[in-house]
């Protein structure tokens, strides 16, 4: 609970109506997606840089941490203030400063939902690729912080492949900008040091993003297969032909099942795994594209690819895929969701891994994923009032990243480190590579004034906070998505 | 600061006397004319790191080599006693074709490892200046980039990992060999574009790209800087069109691609005589290259050629297929500074839009002294390169056009950046431009990463 003076200094910066303190109004931004929880002392809405500025100047004056928030969708607890102190909810500073289609970029405040900018573009023939499952709800400033991807990520690139420059707030409160509309500005790429740090080196304040011309023609297919390993084999053979598709999503059967259940999306509950492809580009392409993708997934044993799909039903195999992980919550009360990463040949070993490693911990695993990428989506589900059942899926989950990181890959491919998986870092950097990396924290001055709590282990980093050493279990909810 | 002598018999006892070349034998590693004490060719990470740590112990300031392609980039040294030469780290460490991906040593050559995944089908999608000497390091230090960046983007678009050494000699790991990893902060990025101030780059893992099946060049020739403009148009409207490249070049730039610089003469007899077509002195040729599947790049061309007819163009050539290679390596290597000629290369950048208006800017800056510069310009990056023939004794003229020139980029929103020039206007100018106001952070980067200011002194942007 903060003290009135503080409040006072607060309201002064941001107005009576943008600052949160009562226990009640405060709960509500105890959250993200995961169920990790942390109470801020107060919440401040800001409208303007100069405000956020005054307010991370105040928050150091008093030696109280900053925690900045989008729309808290995300998955690695990046979003909880693990040590109290002010949280910066960004969800006013909304506006689309300027788009300039000419130039293919927009400017933006980092409160803009993703989705919406795409919108807003869309009459320009342009939209930004990034497309996180919660791209309806997220925000493009979390985006940035997490270095979010998406299903459209594997032909595009992620979130730091579609950022020019930044406006950031620094720890002292100085204002600069990182990067700009110009490419190869001269110096260090301190833009890409900030996206993806997970709000611990700077309050991004104004985002420029590139934009992508819409393309001219898009083709989905669904490939049905009886088995996991078949659909596996078929999306490295993909890659390894030289065709790169805009998506290639992969889903299991107990997916599917909770999919169907819940939306009616069109996927074939029968099956043993489905790919979602979807190739894009000139009209004269893509046919050639679609059938060549088509005769690989016919050879590797599909049962069935469907093809020709209208708008709608499209849409509807989308909102399927993109609603997948609120759907299993109908076959279980609670899950545990991992975001490990493999270099694509080893999809089919590694996936039969995760299933092993589901039978031997006894529990049920459902998964969803970025196959064209190699990132796994692996869903524990488990019910969370079963005695001793969360230490077994924390268990599970970590031989599974275990498996990931033994197989050549990494710990998270989207969804950040976070407070969870921080202390898996030291599987994949030695003591040297997190000394080193700590050392970028030191030269932006954060210490433990943004985010603390977050990405390092215990003890790398600026000082150390008590560590619940607890790992995330999902809560159940219709707003989580992957 | 240690004797030369003592460095010397240093670095022997740590790679051998084979390995280690005296300052007699160093003339061509020199750096703005200063020349090290000694050479160091490691034939391992662990003998990098091992050179650093003699080097952090000594207090001596090193350069870390590739191929020597780029050396005129970056302010002059503020001290120089050791080249670090990485040719010797030049395996390719891990290919796994179906993963497109790959993982090599820094002190392989773009051609070498080009050879090496065109034998499954791909390529690294870079294509800078000098590919037969420059290394994969060397690129990744200098952010360098070619006309391919219209499709593929740069280093940072195609950076996966590295393996480092840094200033103290540890040997560190950045980013991973995956396609998608946000463990930790990005040090790939911060180190690509760092010309070797914060660390050594020892290893890279890269994203590739499938060969395209079919690849052709069209030529357009338009009348006027302003046309050209329309040139943009028409390539920003063909946004769907399979084209991996989109350069602007000014009249003596296209003379001199056709001539083909270190290449085989383009317009020998046997060959076509012009490939990109006539191009009066005032006019541009716009150049694009569409690559893909053999029915988009078809489709791409006719839509360019109707475009380019709309744009007024003088002419329309389609470049033979048996000179196009030849020709982009040519059009790339045009901001290459000539060995034997003093000359000024700048690279500014403006928002693509005003490239045009960036050209007539550079051009009349030009004018005023009475030069005439080649220009090629990555249109679709907003990229506008200009190379200046001087006269030796030409520093004071160098230093007026530099100073317009960099007005004219200000003016229009961009900047511009000195990649090579006489040693002499390094000492009167920093040549990545005046330090903005996240140069502090950057100061203190630097100081974190190389606290003796070991590596490269000097050369980077604020002089650090």
């Amino acid at each position: 609970m903060a003290d009135r003076k503080l409040i006072r200094e607060l309201q002064a910066i941001v107005g009576r109506d943008a600052v949160l303190h009562a226990p009640e109004d405060l709960l509500v931004y105890e959250y993200d997606a995961t169920i990790e929880r942390g109470l801020p002392e107060a919440v401040v809405l800001p409208v303007t840089t100069q405000q956020v500025s005054r307010l991370v100047k105040l928050a150091r004056r008093r030696g109280l941490p900053v925690v900045a928030r989008g729309a808290g969708t995300g998955l690695s607890g990046g979003a909880i203030p693990a040590a109290g102190g002010i949280m910066l909810a960004m969800t006013r500073m909304t506006r689309i400063l300027e788009v300039d289609a000419e130039n293919r970029l927009a400017v933006v405040e980092p409160g803009v939902v993703n989705l919406d900018l795409s919108k807003a573009v869309a009459p320009h023939g342009l939209y930004y690729a990034p497309d996180p499952s919660s791209q309806k709800a997220c925000t493009l400033g979390g985006n940035v912080a997490e270095n979010a991807g998406g299903p459209h990520c594997l032909a595009y690139g992620v979130t730091t492949n579609h950022i020019l420059g930044l406006e950031v707030v620094l720890a002292d409160g100085d204002i600069v900008w990182l990067g700009g509309k110009t490419a190869d500005p001269p110096g260090y790429d301190l833009r890409g040091l900030v996206v993806g740090c997970e709000g611990t080196l700077a309050i991004v304040t104004k985002i420029i993003v590139r934009l992508l011309p819409l393309p001219q023609a898009t083709i989905t297919l669904l490939a049905i297969f009886n088995e996991v390993d078949q659909a596996s084999r078929a999306v490295s053979a993909i890659i390894g032909q030289g065709i790169i598709p805009a998506a290639l999503e992969m889903m299991d059967k107990v997916t599917m099942q909770a999919v169907e259940a819940a939306v009616h999306a069109g996927y074939p509950p029968d099956a043993g795994a489905v790919l979602l492809i979807e190739v894009d580009g000139l009209p004269e392409t893509v046919g050639p594209q679609a059938q060549a993708v088509e005769v690989i997934c016919s050879e590797l044993g599909a049962r069935e690819v469907r093809i020709g799909f209208s708008p709608p039903e499209r849409e509807r195999l989308w909102a399927g895929r993109k609603g997948a992980l609120g759907a299993l919550g109908r076959l279980a009360p609670s899950y545990y969701i991992l975001d490990g990463v493999v270099p694509r040949t080893k999809l089919p070993q590694v996936l039969q891994g995760v299933y092993e490693i589901g039978e031997r911990y006894r529990l049920r695993i459902a998964n969803v994923f970025h196959a064209g990428d190699g990132n796994l989506h692996p869903n524990i589900l488990f019910d969370e009032s079963q005695p001793g059942q969360s230490e077994q899926v924390l268990a599970a989950g970590a031989d599974i990243l275990r498996l990931c990181v033994e197989a050549g890959g990494t710990i998270t491919g989207e969804h950040g480190v976070g407070m969870e998986k921080r202390d898996f870092m030291r599987w994949i950097f030695s003591d040297d590579d997190l000394e080193v990396m700590s050392r970028i924290k030191v030269a932006f001055l954060a210490g433990d004034g943004f985010n603390p709590g977050k990405v390092f282990p215990t003890g790398v980093g600026c000082g150390e906070i008590t560590s619940r050493q607890r790992a995330v279990i999902q809560a159940l909810g219709p707003d989580v998505y992957i | 600061m240690v004797r030369e002598a003592v460095l010397h018999s240093h670095l022997e006892s740590i790679l051998g006397s084979e390995r280690v070349f005296p300052r007699e034998e160093a003339a061509s590693y020199a750096v703005d004319g200063i020349v090290p004490q000694a050479v160091a060719l490691p034939a391992t990470v662990e003998e990098v790191a091992e050179v650093m740590r003699l080097a952090q112990r000594e207090g001596v300031a090193v350069i870390p080599w590739g191929g020597g392609s780029a050396m005129t980039l970056g302010n002059s040294p503020r001290r120089y006693h050791i080249a670090l030469c990485l040719s010797r780290l030049n395996e390719v460490v891990e290919h796994e074709p179906a993963d497109l991906t790959a993982t090599v040593q820094a002190g392989m050559t773009l051609a070498s490892f080009q050879r090496h995944l065109a034998a499954s089908g791909q390529f690294l999608p870079l294509d800078p200046p000098s590919p037969q000497s420059a290394t994969i390091g060397g690129i990744l230090a200098a952010n360098a980039s070619g006309p391919s960046r219209h499709a593929y983007g740069t280093a940072r678009d195609l950076a996966l990992g590295m393996r480092l050494v840094m200033a103290d000699g540890r040997i560190i790991k950045a980013g991973g060999r995956v396609v998608k990893n946000v463990a930790g902060y990005d040090m790939v990025r911060l180190l690509i574009g760092s010309l070797g101030t914060l660390g050594i780059i020892v290893e890279a893992s890269l994203k590739l790209a499938p060969l395209p099946k079919a690849e052709r060049t069209l030529a357009a020739v338009l009348p006027s800087a302003q046309s050209a403009f329309g040139g943009y148009r028409f390539a920003a409207q063909a946004a769907g069109l399979s084209l991996r490249a989109v350069e602007l070049l000014n009249a003596p730039a296209a003379k001199q691609a056709c001539l083909g610089r270190k290449s085989a003469d383009l317009s020998a007899p046997d060959r076509q005589v012009a490939p990109l077509g006539e191009v009066p002195e005032y006019a541009f040729a716009l150049v694009l290259a569409a690559a893909g599947e053999a029915a988009a790049v078809e489709r791409s061309l006719n839509q360019m050629s109707e475009l380019s007819r709309q744009a007024s163009a003088l002419s329309l050539t389609e470049v033979d297929a048996s000179v196009q290679g030849q020709l982009w390596e040519s059009i790339a290597g045009l901001a290459l500074p000539s060995a034997n000629e003093t000359s000024l290369v700048c690279k500014a950048a403006a928002l693509p839009s005003r490239v045009p208006a960036l050209i007539s800017g550079l051009q009349a800056a030009g004018q005023g002294l009475s030069l005439e510069p080649l220009i090629v310009s990555h249109l679709t990056a907003g990229i506008v390169y200009s190379i200046w023939p001087l006269r030796p004794d030409g520093t004071e003229t160098a230093l007026e056009l530099v100073t317009a020139l960099r007005q004219t980029a200000r003016e229009l929103g961009g900047s511009l950046v000195v990649e090579a020039c006489p040693p002499a206007l390094k000492e009167r100018i920093d040549v990545w431009g005046e330090p903005g106001p996240d140069f502090p952070l950057m100061r203190r980067i630097k100081e974190q990463l190389d606290p003796q200011a070991i590596l490269n002194p000097g050369r980077f942007l604020g002089k650090l």
